[in-house]
């Protein structure tokens, strides 16, 4: 279950409650916030490696949300407009400091790095495949990862459904090439040799 | 592992207790800037839009055109059911056309892309609503003011709400100034990798300074104040492996060559490699030393007295004469010194100095010192005088010997032509190159008569060696300024009965033509009388392309600098492409020099060059060997005819 609904669960429980007051959407914006923040974080950090630039865009984006909360937190999933909004501002701020203007890296195999002990390390493990990819396809990647569904997906990217099913087979089957040059390539669920 | 291992432990969304905690903190940051924003009167909502983006969206394009705007993205929809295209206002802006201003058609559109992109553009679209895909295409768009952009296209095919195939949808953007960093960025690593860090001029043998990129330095350094330039000589004691020619006897073209031909260069090259190390060891690390010719080695000391430089030379000739070298057997080498003392800012040129040092230690061997030290650079007419004499001393005394290298006709792959090179004989009867004496005869206009003299031997040999092949004789561009030297060429072809056509007249040194009209009739004359016209180490040297088509040259050779480790170089493999390709557009013939292994010579074919030299091919040989050394003969030719024959097969 993702953690962003369950704070509109709770806000919508609260509103049934019929107490739809400053501070209990203030509450709820807050619980929402806090469970969310970082997610918004990592789905960007999927494309853009600043930090500082990935943490601005994701606060801009909050402080929207927190402005048109009344209307975010009905919707049956606010988190995917906090996506699409946080990529709008990253783009935006791209745009700002022509950042880009940026090359992709060059094709040189990936560096064969020590198994990943946890999340956080098998995320960044991945975070230095997917700048191999079309920006696109690594943008789909993340998402369908994350347990969006393919309209899902196409809606907050804006693109077509079936540009999102052919982007995720061939994100997956490129970074299965990747995982293999950097020397995970053993049967699912087994030590590598 | 593998990546679905991997991907299952990366989707684990429970935050960790810093990243809780961070989000409190950002959190709290979140309010606070609202807050302001809100008491700023700041709208936080005019570049967003508010509505749910899951909300339910029947027209697939309508939903992808409304994202392009918000992200300021230009889109093109072709629908099927009309067959007619929509352009966006941000589209029409990227072409460089007012809103609502273009046809909507296929035809304006494909008139709006740069015709050499036209059919990239075109198969992308064919595909993607061939093969129900996704395509991204970048081309370039011609606005209406002639200037050219990049824009990069997603084209997506789009559904309808019965998940029917609809149309295509290109979303565009663009990309000029991403594209030429790009290609910048492109064009910098293949800078990166075609150019040398270091200036060229080293020999590759000892890794020491060339004479000419010494004396280079020299000038450099003499800028930077005094300091003294010293000059060591080597040379092997005593009698030579093969018995032959004492020191002073074997003079004249038949002057005889120590042991085996090859053997005796392999020895010199394994000489100057000991002796290098010998003087890098005893050099100060911030010496500059330079090989200034065979068996002479420079070392250029700055900010140094005359007496600490001098101790220094010592040093190095002790370290030279205490050591035992192997060459072909265990030999003691002898050295001497020359040193000269500069001032900086004299006006003496590194050239000028490096003579000075050399004249100081010919003087310590012929006085039977180890060194002699000049306080200051001789005078200039005096310095002048003295090379003059010397240059002069060796066409008098005949101290020339000629030597034969093989060229590999690449069409036959078969030797046809041999490649005659000039070489000074010493006291003791060895053959060195001729390079620092032309050097100077050349500087003091003193070529004539050697070249005078190896045009005599050239065509005396040819007339007694094979009628069938053929024979490049260099010739310095010094030289062609001579009105008699046509005359000279002609008299003596007739003379001994020799085919013109088997005399191909290598240009060296075009730098060094005086009198272009002067040379240009000597090209053209030569060319009348039968003889080919090359021009010798074409991009290293001084040639114009220009020259290309004002001389009737038959034949380029290729400078050995590109070839040598061409195989390792994507310069190299250019510009000797480069230049092939345009002979062959001038119906002028190629030749590469230095062609030592066959990953070379495979390359040289596939470029279509004519000739390969090196050796790989040949090293070259003696034309006479000591055998038939007659060193108290009257006559100098004994009979170089075999030698001849067996040097050309």
């Amino acid at each position: 279950m993702r953690s962003g609904d369950n704070a509109v669960v709770r806000a919508e429980s609260a509103a049934r409650l019929g107490d739809r007051g400053q501070a209990e959407s203030e509450v709820s914006f807050e619980a929402f916030c806090q469970r969310n923040f970082v997610l918004v974080e990592r789905f960007l950090l999927a494309q853009c490696a600043d930090r500082g630039l990935v943490e601005d865009a994701v606060q801009e984006a909050f402080i929207t949300a927190r402005d048109k909360w009344e209307q975010i937190r009905d919707y049956e999933k606010p988190l995917a407009w906090m996506y699409k909004t946080a990529r709008y501002k990253l783009l935006v701020l791209h745009r700002r400091r022509r950042q880009d203007v940026t090359v992709s890296l060059e094709e040189i195999p990936p560096e064969r790095l020590a198994e990943p002990a946890d999340p956080a390390e098998a995320r960044e493990l991945l975070r230095g495949w997917l700048p191999r990819l079309p920006p696109r396809q690594a943008e789909v990647f993340v998402l369908a990862l994350d347990g969006w569904s393919d309209h899902e997906i196409a809606a907050i990217l804006g693109i077509a459904y079936n540009t999102v099913r052919t982007y995720r087979q061939e994100a997956r089957r490129r970074l299965k090439e990747l995982a293999q040059q950097a020397g995970f390539d053993a049967p699912s669920g087994r030590e590598r040799g | 592992m593998n990546l679905d291992d991997i991907l299952s432990l990366a989707s684990d969304r429970t935050l960790s207790e810093l990243e809780r905690a961070r989000a409190r903190r950002a959190t709290r940051r979140v309010q606070q800037e609202y807050q302001r924003a809100v008491s700023e009167g700041r709208d936080l909502t005019d570049d967003i839009e508010v509505r749910d983006p899951l909300a339910t969206d029947t027209d697939e394009a309508a939903r992808i055109t409304r994202a392009a705007e918000l992200a300021k993205l230009g889109t093109v929809t072709w629908t099927r059911a009309s067959g007619g295209l929509t352009w966006s206002d941000e589209m029409a802006l990227i072409l460089g056309y007012p809103p609502g201003s273009l046809r909507h058609s296929v035809a304006a559109l494909t008139r709006l892309v740069h015709p050499d992109d036209v059919d990239g553009v075109r198969e992308a679209v064919e595909s993607v609503w061939r093969d129900r895909t996704v395509r991204e295409t970048t081309c370039r768009v011609i606005r209406p003011d002639r200037v050219t952009r990049y824009v990069h296209c997603y084209l997506e095919y789009v559904v309808d709400g019965e998940n029917r195939p609809s149309g295509i949808i290109a979303t565009a953007r663009d990309i000029t100034e991403l594209e030429l960093a790009r290609q910048e960025q492109a064009r910098l690593a293949r800078r990166r990798e075609t150019v040398q860090l270091e200036l060229a001029g080293r020999d590759p043998v000892t890794g020491l300074f060339h004479r000419a990129r010494f004396a280079d330095e020299i000038d450099t350094a003499q800028r930077g104040g005094p300091g003294v330039l010293l000059v060591v000589a080597v040379e092997p004691v005593g009698p030579a492996v093969a018995p032959g020619a004492g020191p002073g006897l074997g003079l004249g073209v038949d002057a005889g060559i120590e042991g085996e031909p090859d053997g005796d260069a392999d020895e010199q090259e394994r000489l100057a490699v000991a002796v290098a190390q010998v003087v890098r060891r005893v050099a100060r690390r911030s010496d500059v030393c330079g090989l200034t010719g065979p068996n002479e080695f420079g070392v250029l000391m700055q900010r140094t007295t005359l007496s600490s430089a001098t101790a220094l030379a010592e040093s190095i000739i002790d370290g030279i004469r205490s050591q035992s070298f192997v060459l072909g057997r265990t030999r003691v080498v002898d050295a001497w010194g020359g040193l000269v003392r500069y001032q900086g800012r004299d006006g003496s040129r590194g050239v000028d100095l490096i003579v000075d040092a050399e004249t100081a230690w010919r003087r310590a061997r012929a006085t039977g010192v180890d060194r002699v030290a000049l306080d200051q650079p001789a005078a200039e007419d005096e310095r002048r005088e003295l090379c003059r004499s010397r240059v002069r001393a060796t066409v008098a005394e005949n101290r020339f010997t000629l030597f034969t290298q093989p060229i590999l006709d690449l069409r036959l792959n078969q030797i046809t032509r041999q490649e005659i090179l000039l070489r000074v004989v010493d006291d003791a009867g060895r053959a060195y190159s001729a390079s620092t004496l032309l050097g100077d005869a050349e500087r003091l206009d003193e070529i004539l008569p050697i070249d005078r003299w190896v045009i005599d031997r050239t065509i005396e040999l040819i007339a007694r060696g094979s009628r069938t092949s053929h024979y490049q004789v260099n010739l310095s561009g010094r030289s062609l300024g001579d009105p008699h030297l046509l005359e000279r060429v002609q008299q003596r072809l007739q003379q001994y009965d020799v085919d013109p056509g088997q005399i191909t007249f290598e240009i060296t040194e075009t730098a060094r033509i005086g009198n272009l009209t002067e040379a240009h009739n000597f090209a053209y004359g030569i060319r009348q009388l039968g003889c080919q016209l090359a021009l010798d180490d074409f991009g290293s040297g001084h040639v114009p392309f220009a020259f290309l088509t004002y001389f009737p040259v038959d034949l380029v050779k290729v400078g050995g600098e590109f070839i040598a480790g061409i195989e390792h170089s994507v310069a190299n493999r250019g510009i000797v492409r480069s230049i092939v390709e345009m002979c062959r557009t001038l119906g002028i013939r190629t030749a590469a020099e230095h062609v030592e292994d066959e990953a070379t010579m495979d390359l040289l074919r596939d470029y279509g060059v004519d000739f390969a030299q090196g050796y790989l091919v040949g090293k070259p040989k003696p034309v006479t060997s000591p055998a038939r050394t007659l060193p108290a003969s009257a006559e100098p030719e004994a009979d170089p005819e075999r030698e001849l024959r067996a040097a050309t097969g």
